[in-house]
């Protein structure tokens, strides 16, 4: 009698190890596959970045100030081997985005050059794209982080080596509210 | 004076209560007074019918009493007596009617919009209804009327985007009445119809500012049995997966299906969550107007005002039930299940202003939307 109690537990034990190992494993890729969709939306906004440095250079015929920081930058995305090397390589393109942007807009000869001011737009819109793509990602991550760190998955967890993954934060700068009537009179 | 929002400065296409004020005052009270001299001409009339019935109802009486064999017949010619006697009632009343829609309503509508064009004996297609996927049968029955259609914004060349585009939001929205037919036997082996309504009230669809693809639907959270998308077919539940949003007041209040989770965060960024919530939960403006109302003078008074309240309705009490909202490939459905008849009268009632401020409710709610929710906003590339 006492076997087949043990038996029993033994079954239901292994039951909610396959249930549990599934379900972080699926969460898993669900972060890695909403890692994917938001890399290309990222990697689309840095080669429209990289049209609008070309455009700005060829309209103003000057180098652009800082545009060797923005490669440098690229390359570390385009080099990084893991997901979580690539979101620290986009998190410090993102953070350096504003700054380029401002340093270009600079040059007062690019206001009306219609090239430039597309592909300005075009950023804009892919930068909605992004927002909506990071949250995807971060409620992911959420979700897979809360999984993984309640009682007694968290023991399950360790054991397989699941461990917490981090969140695509917009830097500080990005929270502030936009004033758009500004954006419009400028 | 164009009316501008602060935050986006954007032109404001909706108007207030003060402007229809106005504009009833100026041009539209004549026509509605003249309108009310024939509402009880054909009042009148009906009154003179009515009198003319007391005979034959006393006799259908007395032979129900003393020859009940009869009652049937005298019944029978009492009823087509009555509709004969109603005849010219029925039509004068549906003269009326027409003359209401296409003088104050047709009106109304120019004044709330100049783009706007009404035509009331078309609706929208039910192929639209059925593609806006908010509600899980398609309709075997469908009707509707007063359909109202144009745009807000300008489609002039001087008026562009950055990208050329022109600055203008299409609406169209008109009332409806889907219900599905549900066939059964009854006990004794015969097949008989049920008539479900699966919707009644307005249907709008409106320009998203947003390029997208996909659907994405918006529903009541109390209504999520009813609401399953029905263009996948029978897998279509696999196909719309369930989104959780950051905003817990609005995922307490609807529920969120997409067939793709980041076009669904594109659409519902939290600055629209926030002012779809604001949109849908906005307080009455009605507790000053029913402060100021009168007493009743007479019984006759006291039961018009009665019917008033029952039939009257501003735009709060639409929301009394939610609204479903739905984006499809780069339109937003709105449905506001109002479950009445827009743009009616009661003859029993008289025709005023506060029936006329219904009718320019109804209409404003459209360019409300359009406002609240930001839809001429071009700050996104918009083909």
């Amino acid at each position: 009698m006492g076997m087949f109690v043990a038996i029993g537990i033994a079954a239901v034990l292994a039951l909610f190890f396959v249930i549990s190992y599934n379900q972080m494993k699926k969460q898993a890729v669900n972060v890695e596959n909403a890692f994917g969709d938001l890399d290309a939306f990222l990697m689309k906004r840095v080669d429209q970045l990289d049209n609008l440095i070309q455009t700005a250079r060829v309209a103003t015929d000057k180098e652009i100030e800082g545009y060797e920081k923005i490669i440098g930058l690229r390359e570390g995305i385009v080099g990084a081997h893991n997901m979580d090397e690539k979101l620290k390589a986009h998190i410090n393109m993102q953070r350096e985005i504003p700054m380029a942007m401002a340093r270009i807009e600079r040059y007062p000869e690019l206001k009306f050059n219609e090239n430039y001011l597309h592909i300005q737009r075009s950023i804009n819109d892919i930068e909605e794209q992004i927002q909506a793509a990071r949250r995807n990602f971060n409620s992911h991550t959420g979700k897979y982080n809360q999984l993984i760190a309640t009682f007694p998955r968290n023991l399950i967890a360790g054991i397989f080596g699941f461990t917490s993954k981090p969140m695509f934060e917009t830097p500080p700068e990005k929270r502030e509210n936009v004033d758009v009537k500004a954006l419009f009179n400028r | 004076m164009k009316n501008i929002d602060e935050m986006y400065q954007l032109e404001r296409f909706s108007k207030t209560d003060e402007e229809f004020e106005l504009y009833y005052e100026n041009e539209l009270k004549p026509k509605v007074e003249a309108l009310e001299k024939e509402r009880l001409k054909t009042m009148d009339l009906a009154k003179g019918q009515a009198k003319k019935l007391i005979l034959p109802v006393a006799g259908l009486i007395l032979i129900y009493i003393f020859l009940s064999d009869l009652a049937f017949y005298a019944f029978a010619a009492v009823v087509l007596y009555g509709a004969y006697l109603f005849s010219d009632v029925r039509k004068q009343r549906k003269a009326l009617s027409q003359k209401i829609k296409e003088e104050v309503v047709t009106d109304l509508v120019h004044f709330l919009n100049q783009n706007f064009t009404y035509e009331p004996r078309k609706y929208l297609a039910k192929k639209q209804f059925i593609r806006s996927n908010i509600f899980k049968n398609n309709p075997d029955r469908y009707s509707g009327d007063d359909l109202i259609k144009g745009f807000v914004g300008s489609d002039k060349k001087e008026v562009q985007d950055i990208d050329g585009n022109p600055t203008k939001t299409d609406l169209s929205f008109s009332e409806v009445h889907a219900q599905k037919v549900e066939r059964y036997r009854d006990k004794n082996g015969k097949t008989k119809e049920r008539v479900h309504t699966i919707f009644q009230g307005l249907f709008f669809i409106a320009d998203y500012n947003k390029d997208f693809d996909g659907l994405t639907i918006v529903v009541p959270k109390k209504r999520k049995i009813n609401i399953l998308p029905s263009i996948f077919d029978s897998n279509s539940e696999n196909k719309l997966e369930e989104v959780n949003l950051e905003n817990i007041e609005f995922m307490d209040k609807f529920t969120v299906r997409t067939t793709d989770q980041i076009t669904a965060r594109y659409i519902l960024t939290p600055n629209f969550m926030h002012r779809l919530m604001e949109f849908t939960t906005r307080e009455p403006e009605k507790a000053e107007q029913q402060e100021t109302q009168e007493q009743p003078k007479s019984i006759k008074e006291a039961f018009q005002m009665g019917l008033s309240a029952a039939s009257n309705s501003t735009t709060e009490s639409y929301f009394e039930t939610a609204p479903y909202f739905s984006f499809r490939n780069g339109k937003m459905y709105f449905m506001l299940p109002t479950k009445k008849k827009h743009f009616e009268f009661n003859l029993l009632l008289p025709l005023n202003k506060d029936l006329i401020k219904s009718y320019f409710s109804d209409i404003n709610i459209a360019l409300e939307l359009v406002d609240e929710l930001n839809l001429n906003l071009r700050i996104w590339n918009k083909e």
